[in-house]
């Protein structure tokens, strides 16, 4: 006979519950399709050899706008950091230490990108530079820093997300959610 | 409901209006004018030396202020004529005369306060084998956009190792590891 060990009382809300696999996946979704666009991009510049302004990933074809827009990586910064604190509760043991460390940096670079948004409006920028400038940018270039960020971001949530979905009994018993393969004892 | 459960959809809710708001920025805000193609592109290196510079934007534009300079490796200016604003672009004649390095330098403000800055350097030789070759020293634009890979030793190692992080999730996500045996 086969019995399934899941827990099932722990308080937890919807999408950190039952719905976690749900919203976890469109979350995932999210953070691989920006990186699909920046992959994109730097195929375009380095195994096509498009000239860097044309080099926009795939939707900055076709809305050229939206790779200088400070709005859109503010947007993507902040659902970043609401994903990762609002599904956090799902996670238990090593998995939810990795993902605070994930929310951690979020949190600094979703401030960085907050700052750049508020000096492309107001036309005031930091250190007197001409162009809308990060704070680290101070000490390291921009284009380097910021992919710094999203990189030193994912690879702590993609940790959390192998011991989530492989977690140890323990830590299996803290969640709520259908995330993990069901233990299936015969 | 407890406590904990009424202030996570609390934050859920606001979370959401605030993405909300931003998408409606994003779009209300995408109807003004972006600065597309810079002739001579940033790293150019031309043949021939260009008859006129170029700033092309992906809609009509009616600027305040169009500041479009060209200078020679010594900083000077070439001679250049007065801009002019066809629809979604705007051209500037130069006469360039010599090989040579030459920055394009360009400020401009658009009726709506919106500025665009920055500075493409581009290479003319006569000699050239290819119209692909690039100076070696260009300097990265300036034009602000985002543009996440440099060409250093860093950037390429940090793309590859998110690369590699990307697919690492993805067969994650299609295939869910198997349960861990206790």
């Amino acid at each position: 006979m086969a019995t399934i060990t899941r827990n099932s009382q722990r308080s937890v809300s919807w999408a950190n519950g039952a719905g976690h696999r749900l919203v976890l996946g469109v979350f995932m979704f999210i953070v691989l399709a920006h990186w699909a666009e920046h992959l994109v991009q730097a195929a375009q510049i380095w195994a096509f050899n498009q000239p860097r302004p044309q080099a926009r990933g795939v939707l900055g074809q076709f809305y050229p706008w939206l790779v200088s827009s400070e709005i859109l990586h503010y947007a993507y910064a902040i659902v970043m950091l609401v994903g990762l604190f609002a599904l956090r509760d799902g996670f238990a043991g090593r998995a939810r230490t990795w993902w605070t460390v994930a929310l951690a940096i979020q949190f600094w670079h979703h401030i960085e990108h907050l700052l750049l948004l508020i000096q492309a409006q107001t036309h005031h920028f930091l250190f007197g530079a001409a162009v809308p400038t990060s704070i680290l940018q101070h000490f390291y270039p921009r284009v380097e820093l910021h992919l710094f960020y999203n990189t030193v971001v994912f690879i702590p949530m993609v940790v959390a997300m192998y011991f989530h979905l492989r977690p140890k009994d323990a830590e299996r018993e803290l969640t709520a959610c259908t995330c993990a393969r069901e233990l299936v004892k015969v | 409901m407890n406590r904990r459960t009424r202030w996570g959809r609390l934050v859920g809710a606001a979370g959401a209006v605030v993405v909300v708001a931003i998408g409606v920025l994003i779009f209300a805000g995408g109807r003004e004018a972006a600065l597309g193609p810079v002739f001579p592109a940033n790293g150019a290196a031309l043949r021939e030396p260009p008859r006129q510079v170029s700033l092309t934007f992906d809609a009509a534009v009616r600027p305040e202020q169009i500041h479009i300079g060209v200078s020679d490796g010594s900083g000077h200016l070439v001679s250049s004529g007065a801009p002019v604003v066809d629809g979604t672009a705007i051209n500037k004649p130069v006469t360039i005369q010599a090989d040579g390095d030459y920055v394009l330098a360009y400020h401009v403000v658009l009726e709506n306060g919106r500025t665009f800055t920055g500075t493409n350097r581009f290479r003319v030789s006569s000699s050239l084998a290819s119209p692909a070759a690039a100076p070696a020293d260009a300097a990265p634009s300036a034009t602000g956009g985002h543009d996440h890979f440099g060409s250093d030793p860093l950037s390429v190692g940090l793309t590859v190792v998110a690369g590699g992080f990307v697919i690492a999730l993805l067969v994650m996500l299609i295939h869910r590891p198997q349960p861990r045996r206790s």
